[in-house]
C-alpha cells in the first residue's frame, strides 16, 4: 500500500499520541533534550502503522523498552523532500535519522503528510493519508 | 497508503495530502494549490508555500503572501514543546516508578482517551485544563490545584493557562489513592531544603532501610533458588549415572518433570535411611525393582560433601530430633513415631531463615506437643552442629 511506485517515499516517526497530534497540528517537529542514542534529531523508519506488531517494533525502535510503549500508539507520517533529507541510522536496522540539535524546532511543512494512532483499539490514519481515487 | 476510511483524525486548517498534489480542507480532497480568499492569510500562506514546493501555478497574489512576515503560532508551539517534554521525560519518569504499571485496564484507557470521562458533544482531547483532570480522575479541582502547586504531577502553562497531558492523569490517580497525610508528606518533601531538613533525611534513611531489607529478602530468595536448582541438578545427574540409557543423554526440562516425581518417593526413604528408622512396612506396597531404585539412587545423593556437594548426616537420631537440611531448604523431623517428614508440606512451617534453629525447635514442639524437639541445623560449611535448641 505505502511507497508504490510514483508516488512519495514516505517515512514514519512513531511517538506518543498527544506529542504526534502536536506536530502534524503546527507541521513542526520538537527535538528532544533526551536520546537514548545521544545523538539527538529526527528518527523514521519503514514500518507503517499495523505492519508489525507491538513487540516486534519495540524491538527494532525502542531497544524493547517497556517504559516508552505508548510512544508505539501513534505515528507522524512523512514524505521525502524538500524540507530535509535523511541518514541511515547506523543505530538500527532499517531507521534512518536527520540530525539536529536537542530542543531545537525543526519545520516540515511539506514533508508532514499525515499522522495515524491507535484509537478503541485500531490504527486510526487522517484524512491525508487516503487515496482520493480510492474513496467512495 | 490506507485503502479503507477509518475514524477520521483530523485538523482544522488545510492539511498537505499525501500524494502531495493537493490538501484536505474541512473533510474534503482539493486538488492544486490556488490561492482561496476565503481563507485566513496565514491558511493562505500555508497554500502558496506547497504551490512553491510542488511545482505549482504561483499566482501574485501568492507570491505577496509568501513575502509577509507571519507571526509563528505560539500558542502551537508551547503545545508542541510540553508535548514533546510529557513523552520523552514525564511519561517514562512516571513509568519508571511504577505509577504507569499500577494503573487498572479502566484507568489505561482514561489516560490514553480522556474524551472517553468528558461530557459534550466534541471530542476532547490533550491537553486538559484544571476541571477536565478533575473530571477524568476523580479528583476535585481544588485537588489538582494544590498538586500542581506542590509540583506532584507535571502542569504546563500554555497560553497563560494550566494544562495538563497524561502523565499528569497517571500522577493524579496516584494521588487521588492516598490519603491527606502522605500528600502532606509528599507536599513537605518537595518543599524542603534537602541539605539541611531533618523530615527529609528521615525519609532518606527510611527508604535505603527498606531497600537493603528488600535487597536482601531478594539475596536469600537466590540463595534458596539457587540450592533448590542445585538440587535439581544432584538428581537429574543421579539418575542418569545410573540409567545406561540416560548416562548418554543430557538431561532435559523434558525429562525433569518425570525425574522430580520419581525422587519425591526416594527422598522421604532416604530420610528414614539416614535417621536409621526405616519401617520396613513402608516399602512392602513397591515392587523390589522400584525399591531398589530408591535405595540405590538415595546412596548416591547421599554421598558426603565433597563428592556430591551434601554432608553425612550426624549418624542415626533419637526420637524427636530433626535436622535441617539448610542446602535443600527443606527440613525434615525424626518424632516419635519414627517417620521422615517434609516439614514445609507435612506439618504446614516454613523455612524462611537458614539455621533459625530456636525459632523452628519450638514451633515443632507446639505441634508435636512433646516438647522436646531438638533441631540441628547446618553452618555455612554445611557442617551439621549438634547444638540442641528447644
Amino acid at each position: 500500500m505505502w511507497n508504490r511506485p510514483g508516488s512519495p517515499r514516505y517515512w514514519f516517526h512513531y511517538t506518543e499520541r498527544t506529542r504526534a497530534r502536536a506536530i502534524v497540528a503546527s507541521k513542526t517537529f520538537k527535538v528532544g533534550t533526551k536520546h537514548t542514542k545521544g545523538r539527538a534529531g529526527v528518527y523514521v523508519c519503514p514500518y507503517a502503522p499495523g505492519s508489525r506488531t507491538e513487540e516486534d517494533l519495540a524491538g527494532r525502535i525502542l531497544d524493547g523498552s517497556y517504559h516508552e510503549r505508548e510512544k508505539l500508539r501513534a505515528v507522524v507520517v512523512l514524505a521525502s523532500g524538500p524540507d530535509i533529507t535523511f541518514e541511515s541510522d547506523p543505530d538500527t536496522r532499517d531507521g534512518m535519522r536527520h540530525l539536529a540539535d536537542p530542543g531545537s524546532l525543526v519545520e516540515l511543512p511539506n514533508q508532514i503528510v499525515g499522522w495515524a494512532a491507535i484509537v478503541d483499539g485500531q490504527w486510526q490514519h487522517s484524512l491525508t493519508l487516503f487515496d482520493p481515487l480510492a474513496l467512495p | 497508503m490506507p485503502e479503507t476510511p477509518a475514524t477520521r483524525i483530523d485538523f482544522s486548517g488545510p492539511q498537505l495530502r499525501a500524494d502531495q498534489r493537493g490538501y484536505v480542507l474541512d473533510g474534503e480532497f482539493v486538488d492544486g494549490f490556488d490561492d482561496r480568499r476565503d481563507l485566513s492569510p496565514l491558511a493562505r500562506r500555508q497554500i502558496a508555500m506547497w504551490a512553491d514546493a510542488f511545482g505549482g501555478d504561483v499566482s501574485d497574489v501568492q507570491r505577496e503572501l509568501l513575502g509577509l512576515d507571519v507571526e509563528p503560532d505560539r500558542v502551537g508551539v508551547e503545545i508542541l514543546t510540553a508535548a514533546t517534554r510529557n513523552a520523552d521525560v514525564d511519561l517514562p519518569l512516571a513509568s519508571e516508578f511504577g505509577l504507569v504499571e499500577r494503573l487498572t485496564d479502566e484507568q489505561t484507557l482514561v489516560v490514553r482517551e480522556p474524551w472517553r470521562m468528558l461530557a459534550g458533544g466534541e471530542r476532547r482531547d490533550y491537553p486538559l485544563t484544571v476541571g477536565e483532570l478533575a473530571a477524568v480522575t476523580g479528583a476535585t479541582a481544588k485537588q489538582v490545584r494544590e498538586w500542581e502547586n506542590a509540583t506532584l504531577l507535571p502542569g504546563y502553562r500554555i497560553d497563560g493557562r494550566r494544562q495538563f497531558f497524561s502523565a499528569a492523569v497517571v500522577h493524579a490517580f496516584a494521588l487521588a489513592a492516598l490519603d491527606r497525610y502522605q500528600v502532606a508528606a509528599l507536599t513537605t518533601l518537595q518543599a524542603a531544603d534537602a541539605d539541611d531538613d531533618c523530615f527529609v533525611r528521615l525519609v532518606e534513611h527510611t527508604l535505603a532501610t527498606r531497600r537493603s531489607r528488600l535487597a536482601e529478602s531478594r539475596r536469600r530468595f537466590a540463595e534458596v533458588a539457587q540450592g533448590i536448582l542445585g538440587q535439581i541438578r544432584a538428581v537429574l545427574v543421579s539418575a542418569s549415572a545410573e540409567d545406561p540409557q540416560e548416562r548418554s543423554a543430557t538431561p532435559t526440562d523434558d525429562d525433569l518433570g518425570e525425574h522430580l516425581a520419581r525422587t519425591t518417593l526416594a527422598r522421604s526413604v532416604k530420610l528414614h535411611d539416614a535417621f536409621g528408622a526405616i519401617a520396613s512396612d513402608d516399602l512392602s506396597a513397591r515392587s523390589d525393582a522400584e525399591s531398589h531404585l530408591v535405595f540405590e539412587r538415595e546412596k548416591r545423593v547421599s554421598k558426603p560433601r565433597g563428592s556430591s556437594g551434601r554432608t553425612k548426616p550426624p549418624g542415626p537420631l533419637s526420637s524427636g530430633e530433626v535436622l535441617l537440611y539448610d542446602d535443600d531448604f527443606e527440613l525434615f523431623v525424626h518424632p516419635a513415631s519414627g517417620k521422615g517428614w517434609k516439614l514445609s508440606a507435612d506439618l504446614g512451617l516454613s523455612v524462611s531463615r537458614k539455621n533459625d534453629a530456636v525459632r523452628i525447635g519450638k514451633l515443632l514442639s507446639t505441634r508435636l506437643g512433646d516438647g522436646a524437639v531438638r533441631v540441628y541445623p547446618r553452618d555455612d560449611r554445611g557442617i551439621v552442629k549438634r547444638s540442641v535448641s528447644r
